[in-house]
């Protein structure tokens, strides 16, 4: 994604005017990730010609501050849709980026931690061994409600990337309790994830990461597993959730989507092909991802609906996603105020013509936001009631 | 999705190796497919439709660089959804696979959706994506990496 920096609207309007940074920051700037933390302070990660920064805004985004730069030199990031930098912010304002850097014979996850409140970063440090393969990492990382932090990536070490294709690379992970002290060790969880889809994870009412991810399973279906974790590791073997039977021998390039809500409901959405079922589905879980509801389709097929998330906050969950309709980009949004139980018709929140990043959804104390990149618009963050 | 850029050193290290490729890539845009179709009028080909970013592009392409050796007749156009500022990325992967003959474009418009859905209006942009075209330009869409076999039985079928 490349797109103008631009400032955020707190609302359903969009300020467009040119960023005060970009002088310092090159015009060839998107922001990979928005995330809000502790006293509703939004944190956006920028990537910029093989660089990392990050700002913040305590208005919604009417101002940001002077971006902070993480790593000294320009490296090959790995800032796309489905293999992106990720940020994290604990309680106490600590700040977390992990982010994979592709060579042309590896890719390796690095993490950069600020104890400053985000005005300084520590040098990035590797917490992956290389992979293989130049490319596909799909870092994801989460701090649990106890300030743990958990990051995980796909990684192709222990068996090469052709085999990877065909049977799913490794999910690895490294977890540690603030402040980090020493260089994090990793870990492998299982073999067997689709190596070109992004991974999603969240914590459970217990505080522990579930991670919902395309799986390979024998005869190359790509449909979706899930796993619990523990700072010791796996928490049992990881269990098969979804059942769309797609055969394919292919980079399917469409992570799934998950959010666990205060009362300990799993929402999943997802993306298939698959012999079963077509296109975007949703669905929730009350025994901890052991049994889900029925698949709900999601948007319209005729418009390619894709590249969904899902957010739960108290009673409420969103879902957003993107449709093109031959000419424009659109992002539409369905709503639910009991619990996933019965959802309003889709509506489109924003569009554009211009070339556009994946909509996500994310939360402050009270609202949910879409946070959404375009070349057209640049980064905005709209709420959606 | 294009990359950010990629780092400077990089790139001119696989510049200078390109030099040694002859054919250019082609910027496909708005309007590219139907010029493919029409150069080939009359005629059976594959377009295959890949990616830098795709290993299972990757492990194909080697497939098709050995069938093209058996078959040198075979019409193979690739079109790469990378942005054509990664040209030289693309030049160095088909020159080392000996396929820098090959008729290769591509992507080269800010918003790559279009491209795809000029492509394909009922394609999600899943790699590798290859249509098989027969004399009459009556295609079959097929995702995931093809078997070398599904290709020989392809020709042997389209054969005049």
């Amino acid at each position: 994604m490349v797109v103008l920096l631009s400032l955020l609207s707190g609302c359903e309007t969009v300020a467009t005017r040119p960023a005060a940074h970009r002088g310092e920051i090159s015009a060839d700037a998107a922001v990979a990730a928005a995330i809000f933390g502790p006293g509703d302070r939004l944190w956006r990660l920028i990537a910029a010609d093989g660089r990392l920064y990050v700002d913040t805004s305590d208005d919604h985004g009417a101002s940001f501050t002077r971006p902070v730069p993480l790593n000294a030199d320009a490296e090959r990031v790995l800032a796309q849709a489905e293999d992106r930098p990720v940020i994290a912010v604990d309680a106490q304002e600590r700040v977390y980026v992990l982010y994979a850097v592709g060579t042309p014979g590896a890719a390796t996850s690095y993490l950069s931690v600020s104890n400053t409140g985000g005005r300084s970063f520590q040098a990035p440090v590797p917490v992956s061994d290389p992979a293989k393969a130049s490319g596909h990492t799909q870092d994801v990382m989460i701090v649990a409600r106890s300030g743990r932090i958990y990051a995980f990536w796909n990684d192709d070490v222990h068996m090469g990337s052709a085999r990877a294709e065909k049977q799913g690379a490794g999910l690895y992970f490294a977890t540690a309790v603030a402040p980090l002290v020493a260089r994090l060790s990793n870990r492998k969880l299982t073999d067997g994830m689709c190596n070109c889809c992004r991974i999603a994870v969240d914590v459970g009412i217990d505080d522990l990461p579930v991670v919902f991810g395309r799986f390979v399973f024998p005869g190359s279906i790509r449909d979706h597993g899930m796993l619990k974790v523990s700072p010791a590791g796996l928490v049992g073997p990881p269990w098969r959730v979804t059942d769309d039977d797609w055969r394919i021998e292919a980079c399917p390039m469409h992570g799934p989507a998950l959010s666990v809500a205060p009362d300990g409901r799993y929402h999943a959405a997802w993306f298939t092909q698959g012999r079963r079922r077509q296109g975007l589905f949703y669905a929730h879980s009350d025994d901890q991802g052991k049994q889900f509801s029925n698949p709900m389709a999601i948007g319209e097929v005729s418009k390619l609906a894709q590249h969904a998330d899902v957010l739960a906050a108290g009673t409420r969950v969103v879902l957003v996603w993107k449709e093109f309709d031959g000419r424009q980009t659109h992002i539409m949004s369905m709503r639910s105020t009991d619990r996933g139980g019965t959802w309003s018709a889709p509506s489109a929140i924003a569009r554009t013509s211009s070339d556009s990043d994946y909509p996500f959804l994310i939360k402050d104390s009270t609202e949910i936001f879409l946070s959404w990149n375009n070349a057209e618009h640049g980064h905005r963050l709209i709420t959606i009631r | 999705m294009r990359n950010v850029k990629p780092l400077l050193a990089f790139g001119l290290v696989l510049t200078c190796c390109a030099n040694l490729a002859a054919a250019d890539q082609r910027p496909f845009k708005t309007g590219s497919l139907s010029e493919i179709v029409a150069t080939q009028e009359g005629k059976p080909f594959l377009l295959n439709v890949w990616s830098l970013t795709c290993s299972a592009c990757r492990a194909e392409m080697n497939m098709l660089a050995e069938l093209r050796k058996e078959y040198p007749d075979f019409s193979l156009v690739l079109v790469a959804t990378d942005d054509i500022a990664r040209s030289a990325e693309v030049q160095a992967f088909l020159l080392e696979r000996g396929l820098a003959q090959v008729e290769s474009w591509m992507f080269a418009d800010p918003n790559p959706q279009r491209l795809r859905y000029e492509i394909d209006s009922g394609w999600y942009g899943e790699l590798p994506r290859s249509y098989f075209y027969d004399a009459r330009h009556e295609r079959i869409g097929v995702s995931g990496a093809l078997k070398s076999e599904q290709i020989q039985a392809w020709l042997q079928a389209t054969r005049p």
